[in-house]
Formats: structure tokens, sequence, C-alpha cells
């Protein structure tokens, strides 16, 4: 991550005297910055051009001159067409990974349901990616398309301690998946196959095993197909807990209610009876 | 009740009102002081991990002052509970191998069920039915012998999957990968059944029916007044009469500090079990009545 920030700053610093020697003919937020700024598009519906100028210089992006990622802007603008942004102008590494991912493949086929750089990291709000919130953010961003895989996360034991808020040792989905590279478990490059899981685990479980990694982090104790013994453990489990308080609860309340009854009618005996019991009391 | 007045204790000394009898030696009291402490400790560093969704498990983690503490209190709780279960068998080893004394696994003396403890079950539902004569107890009732068997079948259930789950990777050279999940799954269900069965069933029989309420000092002070004595093991009293055994089981009655302590110290412990136990069982019904709704429907 260290050789990663040093290829930004050195990126940042060839970029710098291209952006500054061009400086951008108008001023984009004077249009750009108002919220009413919209572009029509097919179908009756608009777009909003709206760019939030504090966000974006709070953004990791924020000292970049907007043209570094539009380069497609001419004098011409708005009666151009910009084009869409690459972000492998500068960040060839991720895109490289990115374009290997089974989420490229499906984003091809189908933009609406995988998600790009922009579904992960957004447009103009990029924030760092080592902050406990992105951390956090991200359990939700994989969870919106991968639900199951968040509950089943979530129900072990690094999900659990991810959950009460501890991010610092703990993995996170893409500890494990890598977070661009993601590739299908039966594909023997991806991080959690069966070949290469182990390596995965070894990266903080130094003392791991090839049965180890076969712990089924994603095991769903709810599904019979999935997870079979899991499920029958479970509800066997469950069993247990129904024989037991199916036993006891209905002794207690019994017992509860005939020492209730015993209780009024001693007290019915001792009232018509001069007290007999002297002895013991306490 | 007035049969009791009567009952002849011919043996012991003082006064007949102020003799007690002698339950539970020292060192017995002294091991289920280690259980409730460790027991306490398990049950509020584990249970809020299970139910990490749920504020009030936050809140018992914020009070404790964080995840990493519960996670240490946790591992010290465990090892508490091997010291106790390794001086539990010492004692019970001691008494078998070196003293010799007889009727530690067998007969009315022992732990160990018996053909009695079924038909005291039966005459208990016949009383808990039409009322008349409760069944006569011998030294350990039915109801403390499950106890008993529920502890430490619980102790061993969550011993064995929490070593598993504390150091996962040794256990796997040994165990295929499903161990770890198994253990996670069994481990969580048995400590909530554990703590919910402690805190409605085990402290209803021992602690908050009638004649004890609220608490059955014995587990504190080891004695038992005669008075009860009588009305609660007849069988016992009895036996040690026909024998004229009494007199050796009698003693003075414990001191007044102590049971204030531990009348104080149990009534604590007692809220803070039932405050864990119905939060344990509301979130338990709250994440399964929908699930067996969409099953249903
Ligand atoms: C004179 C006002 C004005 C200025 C200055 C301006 N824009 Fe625009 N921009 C617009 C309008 C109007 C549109 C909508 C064009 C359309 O409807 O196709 C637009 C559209 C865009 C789009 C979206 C194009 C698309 O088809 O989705 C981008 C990106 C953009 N501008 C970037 C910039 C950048 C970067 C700058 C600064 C270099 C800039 N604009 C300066 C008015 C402006
Ligand atoms: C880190 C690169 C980056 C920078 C810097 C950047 N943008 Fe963008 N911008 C994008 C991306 C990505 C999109 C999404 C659409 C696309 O891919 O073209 C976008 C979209 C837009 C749009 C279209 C409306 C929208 O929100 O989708 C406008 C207008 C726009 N940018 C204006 C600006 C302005 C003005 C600046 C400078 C203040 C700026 N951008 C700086 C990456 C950038
Ligand atoms: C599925 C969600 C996802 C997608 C799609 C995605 N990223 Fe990321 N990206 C992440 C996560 C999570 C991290 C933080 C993990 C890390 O550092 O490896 C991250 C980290 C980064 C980083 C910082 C890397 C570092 O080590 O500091 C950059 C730069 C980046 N992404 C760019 C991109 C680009 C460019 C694309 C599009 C090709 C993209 N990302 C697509 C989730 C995604
Ligand atoms: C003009 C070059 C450039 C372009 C184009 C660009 N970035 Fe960046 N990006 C940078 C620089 C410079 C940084 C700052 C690195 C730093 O501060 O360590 C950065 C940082 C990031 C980070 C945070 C990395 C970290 O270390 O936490 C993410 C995420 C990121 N960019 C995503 C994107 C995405 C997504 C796009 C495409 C929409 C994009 N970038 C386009 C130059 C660029
Ligand atoms: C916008 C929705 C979306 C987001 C966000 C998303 N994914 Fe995916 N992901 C998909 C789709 C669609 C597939 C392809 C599913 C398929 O082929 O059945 C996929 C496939 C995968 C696969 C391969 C599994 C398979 O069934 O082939 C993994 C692993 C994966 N994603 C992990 C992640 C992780 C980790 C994140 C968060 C960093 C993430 N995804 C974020 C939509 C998403
Ligand atoms: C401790 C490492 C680890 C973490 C953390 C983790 N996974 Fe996985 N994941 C795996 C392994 C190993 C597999 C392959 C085992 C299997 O078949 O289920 C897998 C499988 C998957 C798959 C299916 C892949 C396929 O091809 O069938 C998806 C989707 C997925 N994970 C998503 C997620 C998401 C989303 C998260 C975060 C909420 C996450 N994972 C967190 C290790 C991890
Ligand atoms: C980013 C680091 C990281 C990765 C990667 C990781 N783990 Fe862990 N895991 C941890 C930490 C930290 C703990 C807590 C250590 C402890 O309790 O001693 C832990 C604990 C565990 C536990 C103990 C669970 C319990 O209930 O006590 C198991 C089992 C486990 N991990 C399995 C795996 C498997 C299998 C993989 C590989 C697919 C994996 N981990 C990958 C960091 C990681
Ligand atoms: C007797 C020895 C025990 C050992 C060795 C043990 C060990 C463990 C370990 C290692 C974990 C994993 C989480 C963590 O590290 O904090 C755990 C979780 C847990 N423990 Fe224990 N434990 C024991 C007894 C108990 C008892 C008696 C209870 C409750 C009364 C209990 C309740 C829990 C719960 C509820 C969890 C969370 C399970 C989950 O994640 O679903 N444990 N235990």
């Amino acid at each position: 991550m260290k050789i990663q920030g040093l290829l930004y700053a050195s990126a940042l610093t060839l970029l710098l005297p291209l952006t500054l020697g061009a400086q951008e003919p108008p001023n984009c937020l004077s249009c750009h910055a108002d919220k009413d700024l919209k572009k029509d598009l097919a179908g009756g519906k608009t777009q909003s051009l709206f760019v939030e100028q504090k966000d974006y210089l709070q953004s990791v992006h924020g000292s970049l001159s907007c043209t570094s990622c539009h380069t497609g802007i001419t004098d011409a603008h708005p009666s151009d067409q910009p084009g869409k942004v690459d972000c492998g102008i500068c960040h060839s590494q991720e895109v490289e990974a990115y374009k290997k991912s089974i989420h490229a493949q499906v984003f091809e086929a189908d933009p609406a349901t995988a998600p790009d750089c922009l579904s992960c990291h957004g447009t103009h709000q990029i924030q760092k990616v080592n902050t406990d919130k992105y951390k956090r953010a991200t359990l939700d961003q994989c969870g919106q398309c991968h639900e199951d895989y968040k509950r089943t996360y979530l129900d072990t034991y690094h999900g659990k301690v991810v959950d009460l808020g501890e991010t610092k040792d703990m993995p996170l989905c893409w500890d494990c998946h890598s977070a661009h590279e993601i590739l299908p478990a039966s594909d023997p490059q991806s991080n959690v196959s069966k070949e290469r899981a182990l390596a995965t685990c070894l990266y903080c479980h130094k003392d791991a095993t090839t049965k180890f990694a076969q712990y089924d982090v994603h095991s769903d104790r709810f599904s019979v197909k999935k997870s079979p013994i899991e499920f029958w453990t479970y509800l066997v489990m469950i069993l247990i807990v129904c024989f037991a308080f199916g036993l006891w609860v209905p002794h207690t309340i019994l017992w509860f209610v005939r020492d209730w009854l015993e209780n009024r009618k001693k007290k019915k005996d001792s009232g018509s009876n001069p007290p007999s019991e002297t002895g013991g009391g306490a | 009740m007035s049969e009791v007045a009567h009952t002849p204790a011919q043996a012991g000394s003082g006064p007949v009102e102020t003799r007690e009898i002698l339950r539970l030696s020292g060192y017995q009291r002294f091991i289920h002081l280690l259980v409730v402490i460790a027991f306490f400790i398990l049950a509020f560093t584990g249970i809020p991990l299970k139910f990490h969704e749920w504020a009030w498990a936050k809140m018992i983690l914020s009070a404790l002052g964080g995840y990493e503490n519960a996670r240490y209190l946790h591992r010290f709780g465990a090892i508490l509970t091997f010291i106790y279960i390794g001086l539990y068998f010492a004692e019970i080893a001691y008494r078998f191998v070196i003293k010799r004394e007889k009727g530690l696994f067998w007969g009315p003396d022992s732990i160990i069920p018996r053909v009695e403890d079924v038909i005291h079950v039966a005459q208990m539902v016949i009383w808990f039915c039409i009322g008349g004569r409760r069944p006569k107890i011998d030294r350990w009732a039915y109801w403390e012998k499950f106890d008993f068997f529920a502890e430490a079948w619980g102790n061993f259930a969550l011993g064995v999957t929490g070593l598993i789950l504390w150091f996962p990777a040794f256990f796997t050279r040994l165990l295929p990968g499903f161990a770890i999940s198994m253990s996670t799954i069994i481990h969580g269900i048995e400590a909530s059944l554990a703590v919910c069965f402690i805190f409605f069933i085990h402290f209803f029989n021992a602690h908050l029916r009638r004649e004890k309420f609220p608490m059955d000092m014995v587990i504190v002070t080891g004695r038992m007044s005669m008075h009860e004595f009588a009305e609660d093991r007849p069988a016992e009293l009895e036996r040690v009469q026909k024998d004229n055994a009494l007199f050796w089981h009698q003693v003075p009655p414990a001191s007044p500090v102590l049971a204030k302590v531990g009348r104080t110290v149990g009534l604590i412990l007692l809220v803070l079990g039932l405050g864990i136990s119905v939060c344990i069982t509301y979130s338990s019904f709250a994440e399964w009545i929908p699930r067996v709704i969409r099953f249903f429907s």
C-alpha cells in the first residue's frame, strides 16, 4: 500500500505541470455549482449536473482539477460530448485488477447488476479507503448485492467483532476476497479457491492448516442444501432447548400455582384455628 | 407443619430451635462460589457476542469497557471453570479413593439418579394437580439432580466447543473444518440455554418458591433449619434418625454477617441474571417468530 501511495505521489507530480499548464478555460463550478443544472435524458428523465463543492474539496481528489478526470471537455462545452471518465489514467493497477474480476465481466454484460469503480467509491466524494468509516461502509456495499454472504459473515466470529465496531485486525469482505480482483471460488486464481484459501487465512492465522481453511466462513445454518452439517447441528440444538424447557417450564408453573394454592389454604386454616406453629421459623 | 414442631431432635447441644443441619461443606460452598463467579463472567462476556446486533448486547459490552476486555474476561472465566471442574473431581477422588466413603455413587446420599427419583417425579406431578402430600424427598431432590447433570453436560459441551473456538488452528489439525462452525452453533445455543435455564428454572426451584423466597441461604451458610429440613427432606430425616445419626449432622448456626452478605450479593446477581435471561429470550423469539411465519406462509 505504501508503494501505491508513492505511485500516486509520482503520478501527481507528473500531472501537476500538465494541469497547471492547461488551466481549463471556463471555471467549471461557475455553472456546475447550480443545484438546478440538469441534463435531459431520453424518456423525459433528467440527470442532475450539480457538483457539491464542499464534498469535492474534502475528497481525496479535491486537489485535482476537474479536467484531470474529465479529459474530454473542450472549448465548445456544454455542447460537446465529454465522454466517460477513465480512472485508469492514474489508477492503472486497480483498473487492471478489476478488469479480471467477475464483477467486470458481469458489468460488461449488464451494468445494472454488477459494481464498477463508481458503485464502490462514488464520484466526487471519494474518501480514503483505510479509514474505519470506509471499511464499515464496504460491508453494506457488498451486502447490498450479496445479502446472504453478509448475513453469514455476520454469523462468524470475524463478522460479529466487526459489527461490534472492532475493524482493526478483523477481516472484512475484501481482506479475503480482495477488493478489485474478485473471482468466483471455482476459479483457481481466486483468493478463496480451494487452492488459495489457505494462503488467505495464513495472512493472519500464522498456524493455519489445510483443514482450518476448509472451515466454511459462509456456512449457513438455515440452509440444509448449502450447509447440511450446520443445519442439522442447529436443529438438534434447538430440539435440546425445546426438550429442556418443555419439561421444566410446565413443572415450574405448576409448582408455582400449587404453592400458591397451598399457601392460601394454610392461611385460611390458621385463620379459623389459633396458630399452632411456633417452632422453626427462620 | 404441626408434625414438624413435634419432631423430636434427640441429639445435639443447645436449644432445639437454634440447632441446624449441615448440608454443604465449606469446600462444596467454595466450589459453588467459583461456579457462580465463573458463570457470571462467561455469560456476561459471551452472550453479548452472540446477540451482537441488539442494543442491550452493545450496552453490556460498553459497560465492560469494550469488546477487547470481554474477550480476555471470557477466557479468564473459562480457565476458572476448568479449575473448579478439577477441584470438584479432586474432592470426589479423595473421598472415594482415600476416605473410601460409601454411597458416593449409589444409594440415597448420592447425586446419581435412582428409581425413587422417577417415583418422586410422578408423585410431584400428582401433587401439582390434586394436592395432598408431597413426595418424601431424600438427600437430593430429583430437580437438584437434574440441575447438577444439566450443569455438568453444559460445562462439558461448552468447554469442548469453547476450546475449539479458542484454538481453532490447533484443533483442526485433527478435526475437519466444519468442527469450527458446529462449535460456534453448539456453544452459542448451549450458552443461551444454560443462562436461561439457570435463571428461570434453577432459581425458581432452589430459591424463589414460597418456602425459600427470596433466597435459599443453604448455599451461603451451608445450613438448613431443623424445621425446613423436616419439611423439605422428610425421607432423609427419617433415615438419619433411624441410624441415630442426627447429632452428627447438627451444627450451630452460621454467622449472621455471612448470611447478610450472601443475601445481598445473591439478590444482585439474581436481578442481573434474570435481566440477561429476559433479553436472551426476547431476542431469540424476535429472531425466530418472523422466520417461522415466513416458513408457514
Ligand atoms: C457555461 C456553463 C458551464 C461551464 C462553465 C461548464 N459546464 Fe459542464 N455542463 C454545462 C451544461 C449546461 C451541461 C449539460 C449539457 C447537456 O445537456 O448535454 C454540462 C454537462 C457537463 C457534463 C456532463 C456531460 C454528459 O453528457 O453527461 C460534464 C461531465 C461537465 N459538464 C463537466 C464540466 C467541466 C469539467 C467543466 C469545467 C472544465 C464544465 N463542465 C464547465 C454547463 C457548463
Ligand atoms: C476523480 C475524477 C473526477 C474529478 C476530479 C471530477 N469528476 Fe466529475 N465525474 C467523475 C465521474 C467518474 C463521473 C461519473 C460520470 C462519468 O463517468 O463520466 C463524473 C460526473 C460528472 C458530472 C455529470 C453529473 C454527475 O454527477 O454524474 C459533472 C457535471 C461533473 N462530473 C463535473 C465535475 C466538476 C465540475 C469537477 C471539478 C470540480 C469534477 N467533475 C471533477 C469523475 C471526476
Ligand atoms: C466491489 C467494490 C469495488 C470496486 C468495483 C472497485 N473498488 Fe477500489 N476499492 C474497494 C475497496 C473495498 C478498497 C479498499 C481495499 C484495498 O485497499 O484493497 C478499494 C481500494 C481502492 C483504491 C486504493 C488502493 C490502496 O491500496 O490504497 C483505489 C485507488 C481504488 N480502489 C480504485 C478503484 C478503481 C479505479 C476501480 C475501478 C476499476 C475500483 N477501485 C473498483 C472496492 C472497490
Ligand atoms: C488524475 C489522476 C486521477 C484520476 C483520473 C483518478 N484518481 Fe483517484 N486518486 C488520485 C490521486 C492523486 C489520489 C490521492 C492519493 C493519496 O492521497 O494518497 C487518489 C486517490 C484515490 C482513492 C483513495 C486511495 C487511498 O489511498 O485511500 C480512491 C479510492 C480513488 N482515488 C479512486 C478513484 C476512482 C474510482 C477514480 C475514477 C472515477 C479515480 N480515482 C480517478 C488520482 C486520480
Ligand atoms: C452492485 C452489486 C454488487 C456489489 C456492490 C458487489 N457485488 Fe459481488 N457480484 C455481483 C454480481 C452480479 C456478481 C456475479 C454473480 C454471479 O455470477 O452469480 C458478483 C460476484 C461476486 C463474487 C463471485 C461469486 C459468484 O457467485 O460468482 C464474489 C466473491 C463477490 N461478488 C464479492 C463481492 C465483494 C467482496 C463485494 C464488496 C467489496 C462485492 N462483491 C460487491 C454484484 C455485486
Ligand atoms: C475470512 C475470509 C472471508 C471473509 C471475511 C468473507 N469471505 Fe466470502 N468467502 C470466503 C471463502 C473462503 C469463500 C469460499 C467458500 C465458499 O464456497 O463458500 C467465500 C465465498 C464467497 C462468495 C461466493 C463465492 C463463490 O464463487 O461461490 C461470495 C459472494 C462471498 N464470499 C462474499 C462475501 C462478502 C459479501 C463478504 C463480506 C460481507 C465476505 N464474502 C467475507 C472467505 C471470506
Ligand atoms: C485480516 C486478518 C484475518 C484473516 C484474513 C482471517 N482471519 Fe480469522 N481471525 C482473525 C482474528 C484477528 C481473529 C481473532 C483471533 C483470536 O481470537 O485469537 C480470528 C479468528 C478466527 C477464528 C476463531 C473464531 C472464534 O469463534 O473464536 C476462526 C475459526 C477463523 N478466524 C477462521 C478464519 C479462516 C478460515 C480464514 C481464511 C478463510 C480466516 N480466519 C482469515 C483475523 C483474520
Ligand atoms: C467452559 C469453558 C468455555 C470456554 C473455553 C469458552 C470459550 C469461548 C470462546 C473462545 C469463544 C469465542 C469468542 C471469544 O473469543 O470471545 C466463546 C464464545 C461464546 N461463549 Fe464461551 N467459553 C466457555 C464457556 C462459556 C459459558 C459457560 C458460557 C455462557 C454461559 C459461554 C458463552 C459464550 C457465548 C454466548 C459465546 C458467543 C458464541 C457466538 O459467537 O455465537 N461460554 N467462548
